[in-house]
């Protein structure tokens, strides 16, 4: 920007009626042909002659490569080469820029414009630009004129060869005993033989503008596969596709609780979920047109996936839900968007609209066990199936409106409008009580819409070097309106109308401050604040809901620290941070169930609920040799919950709550972390990353035995080393461990809902570079994994083999 | 215990006799291994050189929270600004712009890990988001750049809430005729999104997650040990399982025909 400003400073004082020509996308066009005029009469009349071109015969390479990549090339590259003109490529820096074809002339030095450029003939085009890049020296101008003089020959720096090809086939098998589900919900593969191509690439240079190239990967049976195909040439634009899909597992168990016989169930399902998403982009990127991609993405869930929505098993005890549950997923998305960018007047505006077509149908299978053996006795399905449409357009603009001020602002409009059916059955399996089944929970015309509008203002300064400081802010509208019918309470069979409406603004401002004066330090300080108004209306008819709520929720977070490095050797930061969201509910309405608030609970109970937290954070990097960098950190959170409520009355107990605050829970956490890199040699590269951390959480739970405090230890260890044997062999060593203490004894009155488990990961690894293209490696995999608070019915141990090679072209 | 001793035993002087062999080879050997965050003969830069190309970002970087501690004047080098997450950028620059000369943490959240060590921890816990297989990175949820970090890139300077969630997990952020106000304090509220030693990420996984809010003070007529919740005796459904678990509020995002969120 600077020297920008400084050009148009310079222009105006030449060109003064011009001025405003210079910020505007002719500007470049009518500069040329102002300079053009000014290099004519420099070239024949300068007050500074040329220096002679070199008297020696150019060797490419040794001469002219070092000066074009030591000045040249970084703008005037293949990547988005500075007015279009590219020094990288003969073919290219002869055919010229945007503004001129005779940057270069084979022959004639004189008249070639970069030899005029470099050597500072023309006001506001040195090259490189002034504070950029230190000027040429004479000599090495003489030589860029011997080398123009003497045909311009050779191409500049790493020209890319034109095929570049890498293709890794691979083969892997683990056996695995213990739990084989958990193990393929742990390590992302099932256990047996698999493999396929962990890498595939083919790149194309097929000219110096046109560039093809397709790459990924296959791995089966995991379904993992990648796909992305990019074609682009300069100047034109691009065409980006690809799909890309991986396959999540899940374990088939439920909860565990000691006191039910067995402890733990599983649904003996093959759990697993299928992601993906297939996508092409159409890019169009002319010269002075704007960017535009046209683009279509389709996105996907589908399988079967555990849910935490246990179903039912008698024990001795009494009844316990750890029953394991499941969902089929079936998810999708289809996606239409179009994104224009244009630079005008400085200005770099874009928009992005979207369309968004989703639909889900998901069926929850929840079965239970009822009498006393492992068989499913009673189920409740439910099938949810839903769609929407949304349509959202972003609008944003920035600019570097003076050296010290940076603006951006945007806009947002985002309507949905969606669709639901609900359906809930339940089942027995025995044909004797078939009589009980139901089918009563269901609703079938549910019609749902939001209405969004943001508007985003961000600015940063910077009125001194070493201070700059942003403020922001940001305001949203939201309109909810749901309809359908509902479940109500009290009479089951009967479905209600209900309908819903949400009205919200929400604003919210941030503002942070960086000082850098102090020597080796850097100072700051954030910020952010947000005031969300919002009113909630919802009624089921029947008087068996009508609630109207007016919520205020203020938002604060306050950030302050330093970073500083006074030595080579060290670097130590440290961060404070106070964070609160307080809301407060009115509660205009309060009917539920037939009965008038307040005493009748919920939902329209809380009145005031406050989350108040605090962090601290620290971390220091110590560098004692060259070979070794530590870096240690340490954390500490502490969060406050708090809330007021109405008083509660229950029919037969009476008064069961005076209402008031209370402290519902706090959470303490604390974390310790140890890394370090060492390359005591060359050969040698050992990296180390060890954690620890220990929390806490705990709630007002009136002594209730069901209810402990959630509490434990978290140890994890990655380790990573590699050592290179000799020029074609390397050894690497990973391994991973992580430790948890988490389990809970209330088995009794209760679900031992905590974990307690180990994990280990140890790789050993070989690689060897067979010939020049080709290189193969092996590795061995030990894997085990302990969980004693499920019963160690999750546990494992695997060992696996993998070998792949991987060959390269060129 | 004799036996798992012997094991120890072994598995040191194992050790340290390849450690031994290995710095026997090491002095004999050109070799070399390029450690992450290490370009072949790249040095440090510094953030002006990466402006000529990358205006846009760089200009808009102080913004960020990463730029906060970033400054000029640091004795050791590398350690924040552009380089300290895209490598060493002279090569890149010296090839003009060539990518296989630069550190893209967008494909390998490497470069992330080497400060954030905690959260580099939880993605090796039993549940997280599959960031170190490769299938998602640190960017499908943060940018890294722009004025807000827990955003997405692009867009407006400041998130929406729940914004990263939602691009993937639409059915959890749809609207609902009842919906959970609990999403408004942010998914993370309830769920830790790089990973946890909890089903479906939970940053806890008994009652103790719910009545952090829904606690209440209980009136005289409820005995200790009992829980109300609202009007309702809750002590023998939290005997059964979670509030979730149970099979009760089992619609916890948000329902369409249950103020009370059970279907």
């Amino acid at each position: 920007m600077g020297e920008r400003a400084r050009v148009r400073g310079q222009t105006h004082c030449l060109t003064p009626q011009f001025d405003f020509l210079i910020s505007t996308p002719l500007a470049a066009i009518f500069s040329a042909c102002l300079l053009s005029c000014q290099i004519s009469s420099a070239a024949d009349t300068s007050q500074n002659p040329l220096p002679p071109a070199a008297a020696v015969k150019i060797q490419f390479d040794r001469d002219i490569r070092p000066i074009l990549e030591t000045s040249c090339v970084r703008c005037h590259g293949p990547q988005k080469p500075k007015s279009h003109f590219r020094l990288d490529d003969r073919a290219a820096a002869l055919a010229g820029g945007d503004n001129n074809t005779n940057d270069i002339i084979p022959g004639d030095s004189a008249k070639s414009l970069l030899v005029n450029y470099c050597s500072l003939q023309v006001p506001d085009m040195e090259m490189p630009p002034i504070g950029k890049g230190d000027p040429l020296t004479p000599q090495q101008v003489g030589l860029l004129r011997a080398w123009i003089d003497q045909g311009a020959n050779g191409t500049t720096t790493n020209q890319p060869p034109s095929l570049e090809m890498v293709f890794a086939p691979t083969l892997r098998s683990f056996d695995v005993s213990g739990n084989k589900s958990q193990f393929r919900a742990i390590q992302g593969v099932p256990a047996g033989a698999g493999g396929g191509v962990e890498k595939f690439s083919v790149a194309e240079q097929i000219t110096p503008t046109e560039k093809v190239s397709l790459e990924g990967h296959a791995l089966v049976p995991e379904s993992d596969f990648n796909f992305k195909l990019a074609m682009e040439k300069t100047d034109l634009g691009f065409i980006h596709a690809g799909f890309d899909q991986w396959r999540k597992y899940y374990n088939d168990n439920g909860g565990f609780d000691p006191s039910v016989v067995p402890g733990i169930f599983n649904s003996d399902r093959d759990l697993h979920v299928d992601n993906g998403r297939a996508w092409v982009d159409f890019g169009l990127d002319l010269p002075r047109w704007p960017e535009i991609v046209l683009g279509y993405e389709y996105q996907y869930r589908v399988g079967n996936e555990s849910t935490l929505d246990w179903g039912t098993v008698i024990g001795p005890g009494g009844s316990k839900n750890i029953y394991p549950a499941t969902q089929a997923v079936d998810e999708r998305t289809h996606s239409l968007k179009l994104n224009v960018t244009k630079t005008l007047d400085d200005w770099r505006l874009e928009n992005d609209a979207r369309v968004d077509f989703f639909t889900e149908k998901n069926s929850g299978a929840e079965a239970s066990n009822l009498f006393g053996d492992t068989a499913q006795d009673y189920f409740v399905n439910t099938r949810d199936n839903y769609q929407q449409v949304q349509g959202m357009d972003t609008l944003m603009a920035e600019k570097q409106i003076r050296d010290w001020w940076f603006f951006n602002g945007g806009l947002y409009y985002s309507y949905l409008s969606g669709s639901d059916f609900f359906n809930q059955s339940t089942a027995y399996a025995s044909p004797m009580l078939s009589f009980f089944s139901t089918n009563t929970l269901s609703s079938q015309r549910i019609t749902l819409s939001r209405e969004s509008e943001i508007f985003s203002l961000a600015n940063l300064f910077t009125p001194l070097d070493y201070l700059n400081c942003s403020v922001g802010l940001q305001n949203e509208w939201t309109r909810e309106s749901g309809f359908g019918l509902s479940i109500p309470d009290l009479d089951l069979g009967n479905n209600v109308p209900a309908d819903s409406n949400l009205d919200e603004f929400k604003a919210s401002q941030n503002a942070n401050v960086r000082f850098t004066k102090i020597p080796f330090t850097v100072v700051f300080s954030d910020a952010q604040f947000s005031e969300d108004n919002y009113s909630v209306s919802q009624n089921q008819d029947s008087g068996e809901l009508a609630r109207d709520t007016v919520a205020n929720n203020f938002r604060y977070d306050l950030k302050t620290g330093f970073n500083t490095s006074p030595w080579r050797w060290s670097e130590l930061s440290m961060q404070y941070e106070h964070s609160d969201s307080d809301t407060a509910y009115n509660q205009l309405s309060d009917v539920f169930n037939g009965v008038s608030g307040p005493a009748n609970g919920y939902p329209a109970f809380i009145l005031n609920r406050d989350i108040a937290s605090d962090q601290f954070e620290t971390k220091l990097v110590l560098r004692p040799t060259r070979w070794l960098k530590t870096t240690l950190t340490y954390q500490l959170t502490a969060t406050d919950y708090s809330s007021k409520t109405d008083p509660a009355t229950d029919f037969t107990l009476g008064s069961v709550s005076p209402g008031g605050f209370i402290t519902d829970g706090r959470y303490n956490l604390q974390t310790y972390g140890l890394g370090a890199v060492l390359t005591p040699w060359r050969q040698w590269y050992f990296s180390g990353a060890f954690t620890y951390s220990d929390s806490r959480a705990t709630t007002a739970d009136n002594g209730s035995a069901s209810i402990v405090p959630y509490q434990g230890n978290i140890y994890t260890a990655n380790v990573a080393a590699t050592y290179a044997l000799n020029e074609k062999t390397g050894v690497q060593l990973a391994y991973v461990f992580s430790r948890a203490d988490y389990a809970e004894n209330n088995g009794v009155a209760g679900i031992p809902a905590g974990l307690n488990y180990m994990r280990n990961d140890l790789i050993i690894g070989l690689t060897r570079k067979l010939t020049k293209r080709l290189s193969g490696a092996v590795h061995y995999e030990f894997s085990q994994y302990s969980e004693p608070s499920g019963g160690n019915v999750n546990n494992f141990t695997a060992h696996g083999i993998f070998a792949s090679l991987v060959y390269t072209w060129p | 215990m004799l036996k798992s001793k012997r094991i120890v035993a072994l598995a040191i002087m194992c050790g340290l006799a390849a450690g031994a062999m290995a710095l026997v080879i090491s002095c004999s050997t050109t070799a070399f291994v390029v450690a992450p965050l290490e370009i072949p003969g790249a040095h440090f830069v510094g953030n002006k050189a990466c402006a000529d190309c990358h205006a846009d970002i760089v200009r808009k970087f102080p913004m960020s929270p990463h730029a906060r501690l970033h400054f000029e004047n640091a004795a050791m080098p590398g350690q924040s600004g552009c380089e300290s997450c895209h490598g060493p950028g002279s090569e890149h620059i010296r090839t003009g712009g060539a990518a296989k000369f630069i550190i893209n943490p967008g494909k390998n959240p490497e470069s992330c890990f080497q400060c954030h060590l905690d959260v580099h921890a939880e993605f090796n816990l039993p549940q997280h988001h599959l960031v170190i297989e490769g299938h998602m990175n640190c960017v499908d949820c943060h940018d890294p750049h722009g004025g807000d970090i827990l955003k997405p890139s692009g867009g407006l300077a400041m998130a929406q809430q729940n914004q990263s969630c939602a691009q993937c997990h639409k059915t959890q952020t749809r609207p609902f005729v009842f919906e959970h106000e609990a999403l408004r304090e942010g998914c993370i509220v309830c769920h830790a999104p790089h990973g946890s030693i909890n089903q479906k990420m939970l940053v806890q996984n008994d009652p103790n997650l719910c009545l952090r809010c829904h606690a209440q003070v209980q009136g005289p007529n409820v005995p200790a040990g009992s829980i109300y919740i609202g009007n309702t005796d809750h002590t023998g459904f939290l005997r059964v399982g979670t509030c979730w678990t149970a099979g009760c509020h089992t619609a916890i995002h948000g329902s369409n025909v249950d103020p009370r969120l059970r279907y």
